[in-house]
């Protein structure tokens, strides 16, 4: 019988809860960022005499399949404009679902991260006895940064008007799930646990001055919006067809690297008066 | 600069002094120590760095490279840090011009894969990299000088 894994030995335990910060001023941005979440899980590998664990991996595969991102702004007077920027929808953002690995990882891979330094997956070796734990680690901050002005130059306005962080809402959602491949470039992936969370952040603001950037910045919480979740575990690979699909096929592009094209390219609607956007259709 | 931060700073320095063998972490994949024509030099805060220029002007990379000590080799870390002195300046254009004479102060590395400084950015997967020995390499513009920084230890997460 071939190296193969123990039924049920797949175990997630979350170490670290994350948590969210209230967006903070810093420069001429608003950070959204928290604490971490951070979490192990372990696999064990059984195999008889003559068999190998070399090249077996084990280590966790990320996926985020909800991002909501976006910002109102508005200037000093009504007739000083508004603007909604909207990253989270396409053209900004052509698919929720991606693939979340660290920088310098391919998404193709999977693997959050194949860095052995990140401790976030475990190989194999031939030297390894059977029964044959590994081990891993699981950490993530996902964080965020807008303008806190942003020029308004609708056509009506005349000159190009400051128009400030009014109001803004930030939700990444994620489902992270501890897998095992099998030796070799084409080795099987075993996705054998995983469970859901979240971090979101949502408020409204206020400039204590019209000056560009504003020396103070008021930042008010809307609880409702704000906060970070993280649900049970969950034994066997994931089923949601929101996601499930880029298991089979890895996307070229990572979160991160949507994160900056939706940043770089967000969709911008200008008013050049006071205007309730609508978030649901925009 | 107090006492403690003089001796953290003095210390590889003093253990490279006292071997036999010089400092153990050079391999034959790094490349060749350049000139110090421009100096990276460590602050008293891990991550915390200082550039000058000691030779003519010159253009340097903004992208500054993290190597991490790992089973006495030097590998690159995949981050998002710049020499950007403030969070007003993004996005930094790819090159830095630095006079002969002049010193940057770039914003902290804080040990994280993405948003490294308190500038943050946008990121979904992010990893800290401590605790470990670390170095900060800095290049001039077309990539072919490297200014090697001082060996640091980046603490584990104190968060």
């Amino acid at each position: 019988m071939a190296t193969r894994i123990k039924p049920n030995s797949a175990k997630i335990a979350i170490t670290a809860r994350p948590a969210v910060d209230a967006p903070t001023k810093v420069g001429a941005s608003i950070t959204f960022t928290g604490t971490p979440i951070r979490a192990t899980g372990e696999v064990t590998l059984l195999g008889d005499p003559g068999d190998s664990a070399a090249g077996w991996k084990v280590g966790f595969v990320q996926f985020q399949w909800i991002e909501t991102n976006w910002c109102h702004y508005r200037g000093q007077t009504d007739k000083d404009g508004s603007i909604f920027v909207q990253r989270g929808r396409p053209p900004a953002r052509p698919a929720q679902a991606c693939c979340d690995c660290v920088d310098g990882n391919s998404p193709r891979d999977l693997f959050y991260s194949s860095v052995a330094a990140h401790g976030e997956i475990a190989t194999g070796t031939a030297a390894d006895v059977f029964p044959l734990k590994l081990t891993v680690g699981h950490y993530d901050l996902p964080q965020d940064a807008v303008q806190l002005v942003e020029m308004n130059t609708h056509p009506v306005s005349g000159s190009p008007k400051p128009n400030f962080l009014a109001s803004s809402q930030m939700e990444f959602h994620f489902c992270t799930i501890l897998s095992a491949r099998e030796p070799g470039a084409l080795g099987a992936f075993h996705h054998l646990a995983c469970f859901y969370w979240n971090v979101r952040w949502q408020a409204t603001y206020k400039p204590t001055s019209f000056t560009n950037p504003p020396a103070g910045f008021q930042v008010n919480v809307v609880p409702a919006g704000s906060g970070a979740e993280v649900g049970h575990v969950i034994a066997g690979p994931p089923v949601d067809r929101r996601f499930t699909g880029l298991l089979r096929n890895p996307p070229a592009q990572s979160c991160n690297d949507l994160a900056r094209a939706e940043a770089a390219g967000a969709i911008r609607h200008e008013a050049p008066i006071w205007k309730n956007f609508d978030v649901r259709k925009l | 600069m107090n006492l403690r931060a003089v001796a953290a700073w003095s210390l590889p320095f003093l253990l490279c002094a006292l071997s036999a063998a010089g400092c153990g972490l050079q391999h034959a994949a790094e490349p060749p120590p350049d000139d110090a024509s421009v100096v990276v030099r460590n602050l008293a805060l891990a991550g915390a760095f200082e550039v000058e220029d000691r030779g003519p002007d010159i253009q340097l990379a903004s992208a500054v490279t993290v190597e991490r000590d790992w089973k006495g080799e030097w590998r690159r870390e995949v981050t998002d840090l710049t020499l950007a002195e403030n969070c007003v300046q993004r996005p930094l254009a790819a090159c830095v011009g630095l006079a002969h004479g002049a010193k940057l102060r770039p914003l902290r590395w804080n040990g994280l894969t993405c948003g490294s400084t308190e500038c943050r950015a946008p990121c979904r997967a992010n990893i800290y990299l401590g605790p470990g020995r670390f170095r900060l390499v800095v290049s001039s513009c077309d990539g072919k000088r490297k200014f090697v920084g001082p060996v640091f230890e980046l603490p584990a997460e104190s968060k």
